[in-house]
């Protein structure tokens, strides 16, 4: 339990369709979920999966249909729990009227920071996020990067210890995304949990200790990028003279695979299958040089989850 | 301190928005020209000064016969007619006095003792009452009916409800800025008109400060509080503003006077306990106006009721918000 910054039993939302008409959307089916601390957990689902959804529930900014869940022991939704919580919603809006600056000391006073806190505070986060130069500028002005950048710092004004990101490199560019990376691994750094929420599978790649997908309310597959990715039944067989007639007569019988180069692709279900084929090849007299699995990009498993889920 | 950060952005808001600067900006008009118009008149109050006591009996009178009118009537008329009725009455006080009704003589024991220009003032104030009352309802509920729903924006409640405060609290900051600043508005004007009054005619009637505000306040909370309330069931700020006005406007008045409209022609014994069941239901804002001018005029007030139902009101809707407002998904 010490160890754990985020758990959720039997998490479950439905919302009740608005409209006369409109059938109750169930958003979020029940879900199990341990977060371990100092981890960066990234969340991943095509658009309406319920990402958000589940930071809602986690936040207490909607209430769940059933289940529970708790934060560093605290539960969810709880004055208590928001002590130790950052957050950066999607789609977030601060009152245009006040400056970068004083949108952070409005934040930092719902906090229950007190002043001198949020001056000292305020000053780094805005070094940190890159902001300084814009700090007593109207948020009116600012372009959507920086709102992003202006809404991180929000997030990360009260020193807490698990932070929600819900697209936190939204319409931001290259250089800022890469900015806002290192903002985010500088956090775990410090020990913090940082849940990300990203339809940007590249980046997720590069930061995430672990990540879940999501699709239609429910937890498709989890795990650190390398096993999610490992996971594929895709082998790389590579050969010594391509261009002889036997692998070609060979090919022609395997359906599943295809060659390109001096290599074969094969797509084996069974470790039994990949050596029946190994076995074929050899006794063609092909001489094998590499065997090898063939790691899927994220993106082509998501693609793969997502159209599957979607076929079902 | 949390609560004190949620005011002073409410605060900000309003003035960012300008609905207040617009309101103000009515409101000086408004002074200006009352300005004008008393000083016009203050010579009426002179002559008031100078005549004999049997012509409080008059300005007792006029005042009487005002309080038979309409709102409206004594929205659109008041300045020129008590300037004109004033002065034309004096001079001619033994005609008015065949007419004298009786409610005029019961006052008059009362009054005798103040001096005719502050009955002068007293009646005028007293209709001023009213069009203050009625100004708070229509400027005020405008002002204020977009506070709650700004907060309840897609992307500002989230970081808002993310933050260590309780939701009641949000809901409590919120509404008691735009309470706040509507009630230091009203202070303001209305102890700009006091002093107007006070200046030309010499008579600084602080009754009128006292209940004007007190009784406008009042009113706009019990409208207020069913703007929130709506505000959080609908998610709508147009919806609860139209309401509120059609019932100020249209309703209320039928309500109040129900036995002499709507009794006339709806005479099933069903139906008028029905709308008797509506009018003790819903706000009464036609009767703390009436309460407001009789209070000004003579201090007297014919029934608490209003005040009473009133406070009913603000505590249920005000419970029925913050209890939605707690559970509600955003
Ligand atoms: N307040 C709400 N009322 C009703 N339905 C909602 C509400 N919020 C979200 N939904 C529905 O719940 C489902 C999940 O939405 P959610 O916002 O959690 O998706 P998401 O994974 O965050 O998508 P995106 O990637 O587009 O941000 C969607 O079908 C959406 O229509
Ligand atoms: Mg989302």
């Amino acid at each position: 339990m010490a160890n754990t910054a985020i758990q959720i039993n039997g998490l479950e939302k439905i919302y009740k369709g608005s409209g006369r008409k409109s059938q109750p959307i169930h958003a979020l089916k029940p879900l199990d979920l341990e977060i371990p601390n100092g981890q960066i957990f990234g969340l991943l689902g095509p658009n309406g999966a319920g990402k958000t959804t589940l930071v809602k529930l986690l936040l207490g900014i909607v209430f769940p249909t059933s289940g529970t869940a708790t934060i560093r022991g605290r539960a969810a939704g709880t004055t208590t729990a928001k002590q130790i919580i950052g957050y950066l919603p999607e789609n977030h809006r601060y009152p245009n009227y006040l400056t970068g600056f004083g949108v952070l000391r409005y934040f930092g006073q719902l906090s229950g920071m007190d002043n001198q806190t949020i001056q000292r505070r305020s000053a780094e986060l805005l070094e940190i996020v890159q902001m300084s130069q814009w700090a007593d500028t109207r948020i009116k002005q600012y372009s959507k990067g920086m709102m992003q950048r202006i809404g991180l710092a929000q997030a990360m004004l009260n020193n807490p210890e698990v932070i929600f990101l819900d697209e936190p490199t939204d319409g931001v560019d290259p250089v800022g995304r890469r900015e806002i990376r290192e903002v985010i691994a500088e956090l775990k750094q410090q020990g913090k949990t940082v849940f990300l929420n990203s339809h940007l599978l590249s980046e997720v790649e590069l930061i995430c200790d672990r990540v879940a997908i999501m699709n239609k309310g429910t937890l498709v597959t989890m795990g650190t990028v390398k096993e999610l990715t490992a996971m594929q039944k895709l082998w790389r067989i590579e050969v010594e003279q391509p261009q002889q007639p036997q692998l070609h007569q060979l090919l022609a019988r395997i359906p599943t695979a295809t060659a390109t180069g001096n290599s074969i692709l094969f797509t084996a279900e069974t470790l039994n299958d990949l050596n029946h084929a190994i076995d074929a090849i050899r006794s063609a007299g092909i001489l094998i040089s590499t065997v090898r699995p063939e790691r899927q990009s994220l993106e082509d498993l998501f693609i793969d989850i997502i159209t599957e889920g979607g076929a079902k | 301190m949390k609560l004190r950060a949620l005011i002073a952005d409410t605060f900000r808001e309003i003035y960012a928005k300008k609905v207040i600067l617009g309101i103000v900006v009515i409101e000086v008009l408004t002074l200006v020209i009352t300005g004008l118009v008393v000083g016009m008149i203050s010579d009426s109050y002179e002559n008031a000064r100078v005549t004999t006591s049997s012509s409080v009996i008059t300005a007792v009178e006029y005042d009487s016969t005002e309080m038979a009118d309409t709102v409206a009537d004594r929205l659109l008329d008041f300045p020129e007619d008590s300037a004109m009725g004033a002065t034309t009455d004096t001079t001619t006080p033994s005609k008015i006095l065949e007419i004298t009704p009786a409610d005029s003589v019961q006052l008059r024991s009362a009054s005798s003792q103040e001096s005719l220009v502050t009955e002068m003032v007293r009646g005028q104030l007293a209709a001023y009452s009213t069009l203050v009352g009625v100004a708070v309802f229509l400027l005020a509920i405008f002002a204020t009916a977009g506070i709650v729903p700004s907060m309840m924006e897609k992307g500002t409640i989230d970081v808002l409800i993310s933050k260590p405060v309780d939701r009641a609290m949000l809901l409590l900051g919120r509404t008691l800025g735009g309470i706040i600043a509507v009630g230091a508005n009203l202070l303001l004007f209305v102890l700009g008109i006091f002093a107007i009054y006070g200046i030309f005619s010499g008579v600084w009637l602080t009754s009128f400060v006292v209940w004007t505000f007190l009784i406008s306040f009042f009113g706009f909370l019990v409208f207020y509080s069913f703007v929130v309330c709506m505000n959080i069931l609908s998610e709508s700020w147009v919806l609860p503003m139209s309401l509120s006005y059609i019932h100020i406007f249209l309703f209320s008045s039928f309500l109040s006077n129900r036995e002499d409209t709507l009794y006339l022609f709806i005479t099933s014994p069903v139906a008028q306990a029905i709308i008797d069941g509506l009018y003790w239901i819903l706000p009464q804002p036609f009767d703390l106006v009436e309460a407001n001018r009789s209070l000004v005029f003579s201090g007297m007030v014919s029934s608490y009721a209003p005040f009473i139902q009133g406070g009913i009101f603000i505590l249920v809707m005000s419970a029925v918000a913050v209890w939605r407002f707690r559970r509600k998904d955003f």
